[in-house]
């Protein structure tokens, strides 16, 4: 496992497309600062830096898919894999190394940003408005959410043997984990009550009645579970600091690195390589 | 001589398919074994099994005593460095950062051995240059060097020289065999370029439908392959009753000619005929070619 690891940082240190990731992250935070300082400017905003801190996290999935389809995709194309194993490195090693090299690659990815945000944002913002304790929480929410996107995103990168069709089903599926996000968000948010317009005597007046579209108590649950269970709903809800249930969500997390890594596992285990 | 590689009623089947069916194959240490077949014979299927790419579906192999359904077979392949169909390098970086690479992979304590390595094959000019730049050629002599990165003593090369130029091909030929005198690495090569193979190889393994139909050492391939009698006849039914009878092999190829094969000594076997009142009105010998031994072994037009 050490040699894996050993192997795969000096792969890393070397890639161009971890040095892209670097540089995204960079000038990411850099722009996210100068829009939120242009608002500020302009319409005299009062910018939280923490916000901005946390707002990387809702598109970051999209980023982790990119990097891990295709980082991870030459080692099927250049035919890295059959190498490992041909040498004598047992493929559940092979899948956790990649494993451990794309988490603390989005990991740092995300950490780059942070510091960035925090170096030139701070004396730019003012200092963090909410209690550091709960910026920590919400930021190691965030960490565990992006271990859970390695997890799922590396879980396809060893199953699938073609680098294109891994990439293309990793970013349609981190578009369609926040599609799923979003369109649960809305339903949640759902008014139990809409204003309508009423005719009585000649006169029109409004009048609150139940909303049609109001969604029953199960339906709430279902898109609650879906929403905390993707890992696109939870950075929704912590980046908006909407969730109302902060302390389980790493819980949900686990479960998805759990379930993808063992199914990931089991799978590249038996897989007849070429 | 001991024996690297045992082979044991080895079988794959893909759904209906079967690509490898009862195989049995043994590679001595020291030998160049050239494993000879047409494409989709199994070639590299039977590779992939060996390397642990694929399970079989039943049969055992054993690698340097170590059999395959023991769990050290993983770590027995430590002593194996492979080429399956395309060398497996990084196409994106140098060949000396694929190699410091593969040091690393296999743990090697220093990386002091590399522009060795790269001088072998041949390479060590070639700087920052990416692999996808390299010709076919500097590609598989890299990938070779990649596969002796762990210092193997058994090397598996699937297809070499695919694609190469002649002068690709003459140095992959002379690595092979630099390799195998040098460095006491076995090597199994497998190929369907039989003239390439029959100028390295010390012992052959005759491959079809999934099968080895035959194994046989350089030294007795070249006695067999020396007795080829072409026989020009005026009753070709009459001869061939004759072989028939005494089970002797033989080709007909025309209505006026026929080839026997076999360990023949040419007058005793001119006048074995004359005694049987079977006169042939010319006789030559010839030395056959590794093709058609190979034709003849998996029956194309052969009565054997």
């Amino acid at each position: 496992m050490i040699k894996l690891l050993n192997a795969g940082f000096e792969r890393l240190r070397k890639s161009k497309l971890f040095l892209a990731l670097i540089i995204f992250s960079i000038m990411l935070a850099i722009f996210m600062i100068y829009t939120r300082y242009s608002d500020m400017k302009k319409y005299e905003e009062v910018i939280e830096v923490e916000q901005i801190m946390l707002n990387y996290s809702t598109i970051v999935g999209i980023i982790i898919a990119i990097f891990t389809s295709l980082f991870l995709g030459v080692e099927y194309s250049d035919g890295a894999i059959r190498n490992k194993i041909s040498v004598g490195h047992k493929r559940i090693n092979i899948y956790l190394s990649n494993l451990v090299i794309v988490t603390i690659t989005s990991l740092l990815s995300y950490i780059i940003f942070l510091g960035i945000d925090a170096g030139i944002g701070i004396p730019i913002f003012g200092g963090i408005t909410i209690e550091l304790s709960k910026l920590i929480m919400l930021l190691c929410c965030i960490f565990i959410t992006i271990i859970a996107y390695s997890s799922i995103f590396t879980f396809l990168a060893m199953v699938i043997s073609n680098k294109t069709i891994t990439a293309i089903v990793s970013i349609m599926l981190s578009f369609g984990m926040m599609m799923v996000a979003l369109t649960c968000f809305n339903i949640l948010e759902t008014p139990p009550t809409i204003q309508q317009a009423v005719m009585t005597d000649g006169q029109t007046k409004i009048e609150e009645a139940p909303n049609p579209k109001y969604p029953s108590e199960e339906k709430k649950k279902i898109c609650k579970t879906l929403l905390d269970c993707n890992p696109a709903g939870q950075m929704f809800q912590i980046a908006g600091r909407a969730a109302t249930n902060l302390s389980i969500l790493p819980l949900y997390s686990m479960g998805v690195l759990i379930m993808f890594t063992s199914t990931g596992l089991i799978l590249f285990s038996k897989k007849e390589l070429k | 001589m001991e024996t690297i590689l045992k082979i044991n009623n080895l079988e794959k089947t893909y759904k209906d398919f079967k690509a490898i069916s009862s195989l049995n194959m043994n590679i001595e240490k020291g030998s160049i074994y050239g494993l000879i077949g047409k494409n989709g014979a199994g070639k590299t299927t039977l590779i992939r099994l060996i390397c642990g790419l694929q399970k079989p579906s039943s049969g055992t192999y054993s690698i340097y005593g170590v059999s395959s359904t023991e769990k050290e077979i993983i770590s027995v392949r430590k002593r194996i460095g492979a080429i399956i169909e395309t060398p497996s390098v990084y196409q994106e970086m140098s060949a000396k950062d694929n190699l410091i690479e593969q040091y690393k992979l296999v743990g090697q304590p220093s990386l002091d051995g590399i522009d060795e390595l790269l001088k072998l094959v041949g390479l060590e000019n070639t700087g920052k240059k990416k692999v996808k730049n390299f010709s076919l050629g500097m590609k598989q002599r890299l990938g070779i060097a990649v596969a002796l990165a762990s210092n193997p003593d058994f090397l598996i090369l699937d297809e070499p020289i695919n694609g190469l130029d002649p002068q690709g091909i003459i140095e992959i030929r002379e690595l092979i065999l630099k390799l195998n005198k040098e460095k006491r690495i076995t090597i199994l090569v497998s190929s369907h370029y039989l003239d390439e193979l029959s100028k390295i190889a010390t012992h052959y393994g005759f491959m079809d439908s999934g099968r080895i139909i035959k194994e046989i050492s350089s030294e007795e391939l070249n006695k067999m392959m020396k007795q080829k009698i072409e026989l020009k006849v005026t009753d070709v039914k009459e001869f061939v009753k004759y072989f028939e009878k005494n089970k002797i092999s033989y080709e007909v190829i025309d209505n006026s000619t026929i080839n026997v094969y076999g360990n023949i000594n040419l007058s005793k076997f001119i006048s074995e005929l004359y005694k049987n009142n079977l006169v042939a009105e010319e006789a030559h010998e010839y030395g056959e070619s590794l093709e058609n031994y190979y034709i003849n072994l998996i029956g194309g037009i052969s009565n054997d």
